[in-house]
């Protein structure tokens, strides 16, 4: 199982409510290794749920992941406390290997709830473990409400990749 | 495999716009036929996701400058 897998299934393990989204999500979609866009983090959009974030820390710790607040280590002791200031400051945590594998725990998608995301994500499957991936159009569409730089260059890059696909097919 | 930051070297950050983008309507269609390709319905085995971008990495973190 590959690290990421293994992640998903600690997650999984421990009952947490995750969605994959971002980049990360978008590669579940393409058809070829060729279309995959290579990104140094998987998005997981939790709901703001303070018992299923804490959830979520214990099972990325788990798995020997490590817990980030921006540049510090996350405060410590964590607890429920903790990740009700989380969930209320809309927070974003990061899960890291510290050799290559980030992830990162976010509470916030623009443009979108988070049950609007769970109820029509779809599971797909990767080495024994189900892995819920938010829907293309909705990973799409919150890049596009974002409409920060770098979602302005995936977008652009993405339509065209799929348009050509497409006109191929 | 593209980088996610495919294209940035010909687009200088800060000429790049920020804020909502509108979607075409052809890339709205593309999306929707991507999503209802066989390959892409629930269940589906997508562990060569992972590990094409686990290759992919290992291949660069091996090269070495030769000049």
């Amino acid at each position: 199982v590959g690290p990421f897998e293994h992640v998903v299934a600690a997650l999984d393990g421990r009952g947490v409510r995750f969605v994959v989204i971002g980049v990360s999500g978008a590669n579940y979609y393409a058809t070829s290794a060729s279309a995959l866009f290579v990104t140094a983090d998987r998005d997981l959009f939790l709901p703001p749920d303070p018992a299923n974030t804490l959830a979520a820390w214990a099972a990325c710790e788990s798995v020997g992941l490590q817990l980030w607040s921006g540049r510090e280590p996350l405060d410590e002791p964590r607890d429920l406390r903790l990740a009700d200031a989380v969930v209320a400051g809309g927070a974003l945590v990061r899960a890291s290997d510290g050799r290559g594998l980030d992830v990162d725990l976010t509470l916030v998608k623009a443009g979108f709830e988070f049950e609007t995301i769970w109820r029509e994500r779809r599971l797909f499957r990767a080495e024994g473990v189900e892995i819920p991936v938010a829907r293309l159009r909705h990973i799409v569409e919150s890049k596009a409400a974002a409409g920060r730089p770098k979602d302005r260059l995936f977008l652009a890059t993405h339509e065209e990749a799929l348009r050509t696909l497409m006109q191929e097919e | 495999v593209k980088s996610e930051r495919e294209g940035e070297p010909e687009i200088p950050r800060e000429a790049v716009a920020s804020g909502p983008v509108s979607l075409s309507v052809a890339y709205q269609r593309a999306i929707a036929q991507m999503e209802s390709l066989a390959e892409n319905q629930p269940g589906s085995d997508k562990a060569w996701v992972e590990s094409s971008l686990r290759e992919y990495r290992a291949h660069y973190a091996r090269a070495i400058r030769v000049r």
